[in-house]
């Protein structure tokens, strides 16, 4: 079997590569850019949308409908490890706050090194500060709501590990973290409908533009900035805990 | 040959990508292979909207004239793709997880036959 699929797989990738070379050799060469939309775009949003960072406005204004997509593939994503994990850590996790040591001595309790809960514990307010600072500047510069969502959703990693669960149950809970997710892409949707409510198409940038540089302007960029810092931040959280979870409670019935 | 670099080594991480995915014995490196996959994709998107000399960053700053800066279609089309991929790679990786507890493995050349359980 190996012994066909491997000189098989060989082939196919060499006559694929060499497809790749002679298609790609006919585009123009790297640098030597032409085309119109991106000059268009550099031209257009500043005046036009009030933003320092034109790879924002395009996100979530010229191109703000595909963006709303793939955040729904996102939560999708999350729903989708949610059930395909959770039907037995939903059993479970009540068996397992049963479990979870009480008293300062248990031999189950967890006690990571201590220099690593001398580095997660202040690294939890810095990453909150810089997460924070990355997506509210994010029509500002570089960065913006899906960055700094990722940032502050480090936090859950760092939580499992200078806590393990029992610090995961009780400083993130699943259904805070649900409700925020929830709340942050309920608010893109939403933010759309300000466009309709004002008698011009979905998505339409309707709120007040404000100065150029400020926090508060660019309309509805920076709104539905927040609202995706705040959907990917708790959608990453609610993922790390899906998965660092079950190793927790593997410990604690190791331990009965 | 030189300009055009970027690309011929984006279609070389296509194709080594996916020569670790047909050969793949472990369910986990096999969606390490898929992310070399849509790296390759970031690499096409960010050349094609790629402009040197001189590349600035599409942030509007003083003093930088509009008309040195890169694409900034193609780099919101990379932050999409970055973040369709962590999505799917943590779909993925929960299957594997449910895998590995169904079949006891997570060798695809040992998950291949559909046999009743």
């Amino acid at each position: 079997m190996n012994r066909v699929r491997t000189p098989l797989v060989l082939v196919a990738a060499a006559a694929l590569f060499s497809l790749l070379v002679w298609g790609l050799g006919d585009l123009p060469g790297v640098g030597e850019y032409a085309g119109p939309y991106g000059d268009v775009i550099i031209r257009a949003a500043r005046n036009e949308r009030h933003v320092l960072n034109a790879v924002a406005a395009v996100n979530f204004d010229y191109r703000g409908f595909d963006t709303l997509g793939e955040e729904f593939i996102f939560f999708a994503s999350v729903i989708g490890v949610a059930l395909l994990l959770r039907d037995e850590n939903e059993d479970q996790r009540a068996s397992t706050r049963r479990l979870l040591p009480r008293s300062t001595n248990d031999p189950r309790r967890w006690m990571p090194a201590e220099p690593v809960s001398l580095v997660s514990l202040p690294a939890v307010g810095a990453l909150l500060v810089f997460g924070g600072y990355i997506v509210l500047q994010g029509h500002l510069s570089p960065g913006g709501g899906f960055q700094g969502g990722i940032v502050i959703s480090a936090v859950a990693l760092l939580v499992a590990l200078s806590g393990g669960a029992a610090a995961l149950y009780r400083t993130l809970p699943l259904a805070v973290l649900e409700f925020v997710e929830a709340l942050g892409i309920g608010s893109y949707l939403a933010i759309g409908f300000c466009g309709v409510a004002a008698g011009r198409p979905y998505l339409t940038n309707v709120l007040p533009l404000g100065e150029t540089g400020n926090l508060l302007s660019s309309g509805t960029i920076w709104a539905i900035n927040f609202g995706v810092g705040v959907a990917v931040a708790a959608g990453f959280m609610l993922l790390t805990i899906e998965f660092v979870e079950p190793l927790h409670r593997a410990r604690y019935r190791r331990h009965q | 040959m030189i300009s055009h670099l970027p690309f011929y080594v984006a279609g070389w991480l296509l194709v080594v990508a996916l020569y670790g995915m047909a050969t793949s014995r472990n369910l986990v490196h096999l969606i390490g292979c898929l992310g070399v996959v849509q790296a390759a994709s970031y690499l096409v998107l960010l050349a094609v909207g790629f402009r040197w000399p001189p590349a600035q960053a599409p942030i509007y700053q003083r003093d930088v004239p509009l008309e040195t800066t890169v694409d900034p279609i193609v780099q919101a089309l990379t932050l999409t793709d970055i973040v369709v991929s962590a999505a799917s790679a943590a779909l993925l990786l929960s299957l594997t997880v449910q895998i590995q507890k169904r079949k006891g493995t997570i060798d695809p050349r040992r998950l291949l036959p559909l046999r009743n359980p």
